[in-house]
């Protein structure tokens, strides 16, 4: 009965979903041919037309990620904030049920393995978020690969894990760190995260403002956030 | 297939929307369902980078070797999803802890036998 | 004999023909040039050879001529495209050649049997596994949607960190979907 209904649903969306497409009539590519409207902003066609002069960064993508919307970069380091610290609370109240199957410890292979590519993994991390502003990368994907590098500390050395107060100091202290900036932008400019560093020249490591910095800050923090966050649900915290 | 050149990812994203909504609907593993969630967000992720994408467009990256030939794609729905690629784990993350929670408060993962949770 | 003759020569004014209303009626020089190579050498080529079917003491010549028409004709179009390529003379608008777009489509068929593998899979491990395929082709298919912060994203979270996080999840809680799915 219930399989039979979500079939209908699902039969009834798709065919409104077809429906709707015939031909791009949507996003950048309906809008192709009509070149210059001045009645209408086309934010994307000014943000590739402007991004070099007046941020001084390669990537338009990190461009637009702190300077232009840097306000949502705000808010998503506070989603993932509070679904870390919602995700703590859930999973370290209640019993302290030790698991009965206590892992036995990993192999010496595995384990020296895994502390050798560890610092690696991080260096590899650390590369992709400081050139954030130049190549195909940035703050959340170097976060991401940091904690991937968790990942792996977690699943191949039991004995040893990762101080859990440091991680969480590290996050919380990146992230105020970001605030920070932003405030100073808000002091010196005028308005919240104003991009107050110099732009220097393109193509160069410490160009672009704030960006670089912001970038870094923001690595780190999602880099110990998810980390934190995934040693919670192995239950080695 | 050069006939479908402009709208074969909008296909793909919206199949992957109704699998995932399939799932969530039908489906009464809660760890299921925490999938198919997931395969909703990725389907949606992938339709918002479809609808910047230009035919014959590039990457919106300035590099030293190309001067500005090709139109470049639209930034701006890139920088929506991977905000929402972040989000979409973090709330991944927190469902499972809920999962987790259940299952060691009633002992079953399976909504029909949750009682608070009828369908 | 004649008769096969006179059936050969008419197939090849049918294409004659059709060369001619392909040259009235595409939108430009290259579709055209392709109209009047392709059409109008098989149908003079037939028509040739019908002749040489019909009269069999001309067909050694009617060979011949044949022969001459299949070399000369696909080379001076060839050479008539080439000249106005060089020449800026401008394609119909319509005309895209995105060769990528039957290797998108193969990676989105990929992408979509695996999200119906992750439905139709009990052991909860095998549906993590193919979600997993999924997140990892979805970031190939951004790659190709000139999207590479994006691809780089989705394929360290997506289908990294999502993966680990839903194997330690599963190792807490149950294995195996439940047999009673209503």
């Amino acid at each position: 009965m219930r399989r039979a209904l979500s079939l209908i649903v699902l039969l009834v969306l798709a065919v409104g979903l077809a429906s709707a497409l015939r031909g791009p009539s949507v996003g950048a590519e309906a809008r192709r041919a009509s070149l210059i409207d001045d009645d209408e902003v086309n934010f994307g066609r000014r943000y590739n037309s402007r991004a070099v002069e007046e941020t001084g960064a390669s990537n338009v993508v990190a461009s637009v990620l702190v300077t232009y919307r840097g306000l949502d970069t705000l808010g998503e380091v506070t989603v993932l904030f509070v679904a870390a610290t919602g995700l703590a609370a859930l999973l370290h109240t209640g019993r302290r049920r030790r698991s009965e199957r206590e892992a036995t410890p990993a192999s010496l292979i595995v384990f020296t393995g895994c502390r050798f590519l560890f610092p690696l993994i991080l260096l590899f991390g650390a590369y992709i978020f400081a050139h954030g502003h130049l190549t195909p990368g940035g703050g959340f994907q170097g976060g991401a690969i940091i904690a991937s590098g968790f990942l792996l500390i977690y699943l191949g050395c039991r004995g040893r894990q990762p101080e859990s107060k440091r991680l969480s100091a590290v996050e919380s202290l990146a992230g105020l760190a970001f605030v920070l900036i932003g405030l100073i932008g808000l002091a010196v400019g005028g308005s919240f995260l104003l991009n107050f560093l110099p732009e220097g020249s393109p193509y160069a490591l410490l160009s672009a403002g704030i960006i670089p910095v912001v970038y870094v800050f923001i690595g780190f923090k999602v880099g110990s956030e998810l980390g934190g966050i995934v040693g919670d649900l192995s239950g080695a915290r | 297939m050069s006939f479908l050149a402009g709208y074969v990812q909008y296909i793909g994203s919206f199949g992957l929307v109704l699998i995932g909504l399939y799932i969530v609907l039908v489906k009464t593993n809660l760890i299921k369902v925490i999938l198919g969630i997931n395969l909703i967000d990725t389907g949606v992720n992938l339709f918002l980078v479809s609808v910047g994408y230009i035919r014959m467009g590039t990457a919106p990256i300035f590099s030293q070797a190309e001067a500005a030939g090709r139109e470049m794609v639209d930034p701006v729905p890139q920088a929506l999803v991977l905000t929402a690629i972040v989000i979409g784990v973090s709330v991944v993350a927190l469902a499972l802890s809920v999962a987790i929670r259940l299952y060691e408060h009633y002992g079953t993962l399976n909504l029909c036998k949750i009682r608070e949770l009828k369908w | 004999m004649s008769t096969f003759g006179a059936v050969v020569t008419a197939i090849g004014a049918v294409f004659l023909f059709l060369g001619s209303l392909g040259v009235f009626r595409f939108p430009d020089v290259y579709n055209r040039l392709q109209a009047g190579t392709k059409c109008t050498t098989l149908g003079a080529f037939l028509t040739v050879i019908g002749v040489g079917i019909m009269e069999p003491e001309w067909f050694p010549k009617a060979l011949l001529i044949a022969l001459f028409i299949l070399l000369t004709n696909p080379v001076s179009s060839h050479a008539l495209g080439r000249a106005g390529k060089k020449s800026g003379v401008p394609m119909w608008r319509g005309s895209v050649v995105d060769r990528s777009a039957d290797f998108k489509a193969f990676l989105l068929a990929i992408m979509l049997v695996a999200a119906i593998c992750v439905t139709i899979f009990k052991d909860l491990m095998n549906a993590v596994i193919a979600s997993a395929l999924v997140s990892l082709v979805a970031s190939i298919v951004f790659y190709f949607l000139q999207a590479p912060d994006v691809a780089m994203a989705e394929a360290s979270i997506g289908a990294g960190l999502t993966t680990g996080i839903f194997i330690f999840a599963i190792r807490r809680t149950v294995r195996q979907e439940d047999e009673e799915s209503s």
